[in-house]
């Protein structure tokens, strides 16, 4: 049988200790039989992040940011959005020259449950998000719009019981296939007259929406990440990181 | 020869359809190219007369526009509806081998040279403007044809001040509408259509969801719109009046 090759990738602009935890979260993921996972990261403005990875698993994408702004910090501005965009755009580019058969886009703060893998690539859809609470808004919110961007977050309750559920847009940690990754005019760069295009994964997913007309895009809410906005979510993490191995483990 | 295919679904007065049917007919062609006009006529038999049989068909339901005196009330059927007929047309255009769409809505009144302006562009996209009042209550407020954005409360915006606009010349734009210039290379995408994108709410209206589907489609695509020799809309009675007794005689 041939190897299908999955490429666990990411713009990165974060802090180190965040990205040592993500980093080890990755490293932590269960590879199913019959698949390889290489990680690539495109890596803004943070050497002492390039020092933990070797050289083919990341490029360099150093920004004169005229507004710096905290690293992993969900303040944005237009300078931001376009650097995720095009860094976004780069691992597309990359899985498509060297023949990836999947992308896992993974953001840098995100902490996955090691069996993500196995259970994303079992739901075969185009674009298959992991399902993970936000602490913005208070804790309201998750990285999924079931009907569109503008209209927020309607209907959250009805992802809470665990399952695999069709929705309208996936963001944030998704599982991307191949008929995807095929189709080369699909790319993450806003849409002229659509104003929420601005947000490269809207874009994407909406350029995915007309190009590929049967589309299936899933939010798998079985084995929840977290996310690690703040330096809050960060200590709450460290105190509590064995416990979630161990029950990572029984699940 | 190029083929070029004047097309538009049609839901309309017979005494409206007739200044329609005039415009067209006093086109000019441009040497080279030949024209052949075809309608969906929706909901209105009574139009067959105008036209020959290979001109028309006929689009049947139980969907009908809201009209009074000052606006039309388009519902999500109504739309649905023209989706349906404008991809119709989209199709058989590529099936047919046309050259372009002319896509003109019925309540609209072209100057002689319209395609003669649209094709010297030789742009795949381009529409020839028009100015609508949206409300009779404020007859100062025109809106064009055209616009940049449309937000998630249904009002359109514009990148520029609309004086902008009243110098003649061709301008690229993000969304155009009706009377629409689509060459082939368009047409010929098979995926290509009119139908709502169900992530984009605003994409109810047939312009846009063709619009951002060509975006998506054709990424290096721009679209234009051509000011010179503005198209009238007849719109309400009043239009129509004014049309009838004042502008027409004198119209080019």
């Amino acid at each position: 049988m041939e190897i299908k090759k999955i490429l666990i990738a990411a713009p990165v602009y974060q802090k180190t200790e965040i990205f040592i935890e993500y980093l080890n979260s990755l490293n932590n993921l269960i590879i199913p039989e019959g698949y390889e996972a290489h990680k690539y990261f495109v890596i803004t403005n943070s050497p002492e992040i390039e020092n933990l990875l070797s050289s083919d698993e990341y490029e360099t994408d150093n920004y004169n940011f005229e507004k710096e702004k905290e690293k992993g910090s969900h303040v944005w501005d237009k300078e931001h959005f376009n650097s995720v965009m095009e860094a976004r755009n780069k691992i597309l580019k990359y899985a498509r020259k060297n023949k990836y058969d999947y992308i896992f886009s993974v953001d840098s703060d995100i902490l996955l449950h090691p069996k993500t893998l196995q259970y994303l690539l079992q739901d075969n859809g185009d674009i298959v998000g992991v399902v993970y609470r936000c602490s913005q808004n208070d804790g309201i919110g998750t990285n999924y719009y079931y009907g569109e961007y503008h209209r927020g977050y309607p209907d959250l309750e009805r992802l809470i019981p665990k399952g695999l559920y069709d929705v309208g847009v996936a963001c944030a940690s998704v599982l991307i296939g191949p008929r995807i990754i095929n189709n080369e005019k699909i790319t993450y760069s806003p849409i002229k007259g659509v104003s929420f295009s601005q947000w490269e994964d809207y874009a994407f997913n909406l350029r995915s929406r007309v190009l590929i007309p049967d589309l299936q895009v899933y939010m798998d809410t079985r084995l929840p990440a977290r996310e690690l906005t703040d330096q809050k979510q960060y200590n709450k993490w460290m105190k509590e990181k064995e416990i979630f191995k161990i029950e990572a483990n029984n699940d | 020869m190029k083929k070029i295919l004047i097309t538009a679904p049609v839901h309309q007065d017979a005494k409206i359809f007739k200044e329609y049917l005039w415009s067209l007919d006093r086109l000019e062609i441009p040497e080279g190219y030949e024209i052949h006009k075809y309608f969906y006529l929706h909901n209105c038999d009574n139009l067959k007369k105008f036209l020959n049989f290979d001109e028309y068909e006929v689009f049947k339901n139980d969907v009908e526009i809201e009209k009074n005196d000052n606006i039309h009330i388009w519902k999500s059927e109504n739309y649905q509806c023209t989706a349906i007929m404008r991809t119709k047309a989209l199709k058989k255009a590529a099936k047919e081998n046309y050259d372009y769409i002319f896509s003109v809505d019925s309540d609209i009144v072209l100057h002689s040279k319209t395609l003669i302006d649209l094709l010297s562009k030789e742009k795949d996209i381009i529409s020839k403007v028009y100015w609508t009042t949206p409300n009779i209550l404020q007859p100062y407020i025109t809106i064009p044809n055209f616009y940049d954005n449309i937000d998630e409360k249904r009002n359109i915006k514009f990148d520029k001040t609309l004086n902008y606009y009243k110098i003649i010349d061709t301008y690229c734009v993000n969304v155009v509408s009706n009377p629409l210039l689509i060459s082939s290379k368009i047409f010929n995408e098979l995926s290509l259509n009119y139908y709502p994108i169900n992530i984009l709410s605003t994409s109810y209206k047939n312009e846009y969801a063709f619009c951002v589907r060509c975006r998506c489609l054709f990424p290096d695509i721009n679209f234009y719109i051509d000011t010179i020799h503005p198209a009238r809309h007849l719109y309400r009675k009043e239009d129509y009046k004014n049309w009838i007794e004042w502008e027409k005689s004198e119209w080019k």
